[in-house]
């Protein structure tokens, strides 16, 4: 529906809207049913999303939805403060639903992290980053809470864990930032709605610092903007994409990631010089504080280095070895197909010299001389059968066995080829019959397939002797056509079937009867299969004979219908 | 095109043992012949002499068979000349790169001459009938 991939632009929209005007509509003494009301609607937006768009997980988008949700109790409560008159405390009720949202949130943040990253590495990173940005936050807010002495102990907690938990979430922002994959808009506006949260909350901590009264100045509204993107972010069609079931990975280092190691490397140095430059003392706290951190800091730094400078050069020999082996590639091609050709020419000469003196001389030949040439033909025929049998074995090893596929009809084939192979049959005194239980057709490549049934039947007449039978046997097994080459050949003891399939494998059977043959017929012949997603199998016992059983996929309209029998 | 009594046929190929096979089967079937051993001479034969049909080798030195096609489809006097390629690369791509350079036909190497005789009349018949 139209309405749902555009909803998203309307809730950012009345998120502008509502922050921008919060002082106008909001009623003086009423903010924290407000701010309760606009962070119900980003509740109500991360629910529909999940409805509407169905993300591969939901978890992440719950934990999202969790934060306005307890948001909104926090100034719930806040509110009954308010409307009662009572002074509100340092470190209340409201302030652990508050940080228990920040805390879904981070829960949110790492499971994104997580979902673009290895955990070993993005571990490191967020490790990296928290520590840079506590120093900061020490630096500026934390330490004096902390040495505050006039606060009460639950409020210098209280402070801490707001500050620590806004640490944690620019950490985990400032790595999602700089993590591979797609940037859609979902992806964009929850660290986005994250950074708003992050400035409401340095501004205000800031401000309360500076002893100047946050009643004055409100924050609720870049609050409530902030969740109001989150709620954006699931309404946008591209939320069922942010938490990937299998996580995006990077294989090329990203350059960007480095400069958010060189800037967490410097932060040390330049709080410290900063404050040296400003005059003051240096409490020993902060010095400490940082040594510790700054000294941890350099470590991580330095591990992940080593992994990055490390991933920078297999990403090189990787792209360096791909290169050679797309050479190579194009090489054996060049080779295949010139040895193509250089094969086929000198046969081309040998085998149509050949017919025009079989043809036009043939009146002027001897029957001796006719019959020598009969051999040399007949030997040319296999030396051709050879050359194509591996320029088709190259392809398939090149991977480019390539199937022109439309509705083959399998009764036909199956006729043709013992139609085909009845000259051989009579030759040897082998009986040769076509089955057809019923009309099949399979979506397949029909050369293909006629090679393949070829094959098997010629083998079949290879391996049985004279007054022998071989069937050819066409029914269909529910969406499956199934054809069995029986035999009543010399058949083979199982462990000599476990190669059959193999390339350039003779059974040894078929070296003491000096049976003609390279050993790839039957690997080429499960390829054929193979590639037309199929199978093939073999059933037989020594002296009995032998059954080749494929199974091929019908093409969906076949219709079934004429049972017949064409017998030899 | 001009029509002759004796269909004039361009035989292109750098192997002289082919060339001469060919020849000698559309000679026996009553045709009229002229061969080339390159493809820069194929070109001038069939621009010089427009013969009624060409069979061109695809790989020969000089100029392919696909390039002569392709420069006999260009030109006025030409372009409506019957051309059946023969190719010894069994590549299906190879087939279709010939049909897209404006060939009619292709025969695959080895070939029986029987078989390349039929095709040659049958595209004859054809460009007559047109």
């Amino acid at each position: 529906m139209d309405l749902r991939r555009q909803v998203w632009k309307i809730v950012l929209g009345a998120a502008v809207l509502a922050g921008g005007a919060y002082d106008v509509w909001t009623p003086l003494g009423y903010q924290g049913v407000a701010s309760a009301g606009l962070n119900a609607l980003a509740v109500a937006g991360v629910l529909v999303g999940i409805r509407w768009h169905r993300p591969a997980r939901r978890l992440p988008w719950y934990l999202i939805a969790s934060c306005p949700t307890l948001w909104v109790v926090g100034y719930g409560i806040q509110q009954f403060y308010v409307s009662s008159g009572i002074q509100i405390p340092v470190g209340y009720a409201a302030d652990a639903f508050f940080l228990a949202g920040n805390a879904g949130l981070i829960a949110a943040l790492v499971l994104l992290l997580l979902s673009r990253e290895s955990r070993f590495d993005s571990s490191l990173d967020v490790g990296i980053v928290v520590l840079a940005v506590s120093q900061l936050a020490w630096a500026t807010l934390i330490s004096k809470y902390a040495l505050d002495g006039t606060l009460p102990l639950l409020g210098r907690a209280t402070q801490i864990a707001y500050a620590f938990t806004d640490v944690v979430m620019l950490a985990l922002v400032a790595r999602i930032l700089v993590a591979p994959g797609k940037r859609t808009a979902s992806f964009l506006l929850v660290p986005c709605g994250v950074i708003c949260i992050l400035v409401a909350d340095f501004g205000f901590n800031w401000l309360t610092l500076a002893g100047i009264n946050t009643a004055t100045v409100d924050f609720a509204p870049i609050w409530s903007f902030a969740v109001l993107l989150l709620g954006a972010a699931a309404v946008h069609p591209a939320m069922s994409r942010l938490f990937p079931k299998k996580a995006v990975r990077s294989s090329t280092p990203q350059w960007s990631y480095l400069g958010l190691l060189f800037v967490a490397a410097s932060v040390t140095p330049l709080i410290l010089a900063t404050k040296a430059l400003g005059g003051a003392a240096l409490d020993k706290h902060l010095v400490l504080f940082c040594a510790v951190t700054g000294g941890a800091l350099m470590q991580l730094v330095l591990v992940r280095m080593v992994g990055f400078l490390r991933a920078v050069s297999s990403a090189r020999a990787l792209a360096s070895q791909n290169v050679r082996l797309r050479e190579l590639d194009a090489l054996k091609d060049e080779f295949i197909a010139s040895v193509s050709h250089e094969l086929r020419t000198p046969l081309t000469s040998i085998r149509g010299y050949l017919e025009l003196l079989q043809t036009e001389e043939s009146e002027n030949l001897r029957p001796e001389q006719r019959e020598f040439l009969a051999i040399v033909d007949r030997n040319g025929e296999r030396l051709l059968g050879l050359v194509s049998d591996l320029l088709f074995v190259a392809q398939i090893d090149a991977g480019r066995l390539e199937l022109t596929l439309a509705e083959t009809d399998l009764s036909r084939l199956v006729e043709q080829t013992v139609e085909s192979g009845r000259p051989t049959a009579a030759e040897k005194g082998i009986r040769l019959n076509a089955e057809i239980e019923e009309r099949s057709v399979a979506h397949g490549d029909r050369t293909r397939l006629a090679q393949l049934l070829d094959n098997l039947v010629s083998n079949a007449l290879k391996f049985t002797p004279p007054g022998g039978l071989v069937r050819v046997h066409l029914r269909t097994s529910g969406t499956k056509a199934v054809i069995e080459v029986s035999d009543t050949g010399v058949g083979m003891p199982a462990e000599e079937q476990a190669h059959l399939f193999d390339r350039f494998y003779r059974t040894p059977s078929a070296r003491r009867l000096a049976v003609p043959g390279t050993g790839l017929g039957l690997s080429i012949a499960k390829a054929i299969v193979d590639a037309h997603e199929g199978t093939i199998g073999v059933v037989s016992s020594e002296g009995t004979g032998t059954i080749f059983r494929i199974e091929l996929p019908l093409a969906r309209d076949t219709r079934t219908n004429r049972p017949s029998e064409v017998a030899a | 095109m001009t029509r002759r009594d004796t269909p004039l046929v361009l035989v292109a190929d750098d192997e002289e043992d082919i060339r001469a096979l060919v020849a000698f089967r559309l000679k026996r079937a009553g045709y009229e012949v002229i061969t080339a051993a390159d493809g820069e001479e194929a070109l001038l034969l069939a621009t010089t002499r427009l013969p009624d049909l060409a069979v061109l080798d695809m790989m020969m030195p000089k100029a392919t068979g696909l390039e002569v096609t392709r420069s006999m489809r260009e030109q006025e006097t030409t372009k409506d000349i019957p051309v059946i390629l023969l190719t010894a690369r069994a590549q299906e791509a190879d087939v279709s790169r010939g049909f897209e350079a404006g060939a009619d036909d292709y025969v695959k190497k080895p070939f029986s001459p029987q078989d390349l005789q039929t095709r040659v009349q049958a595209l004859l018949e054809r460009a007559a009938a047109t």
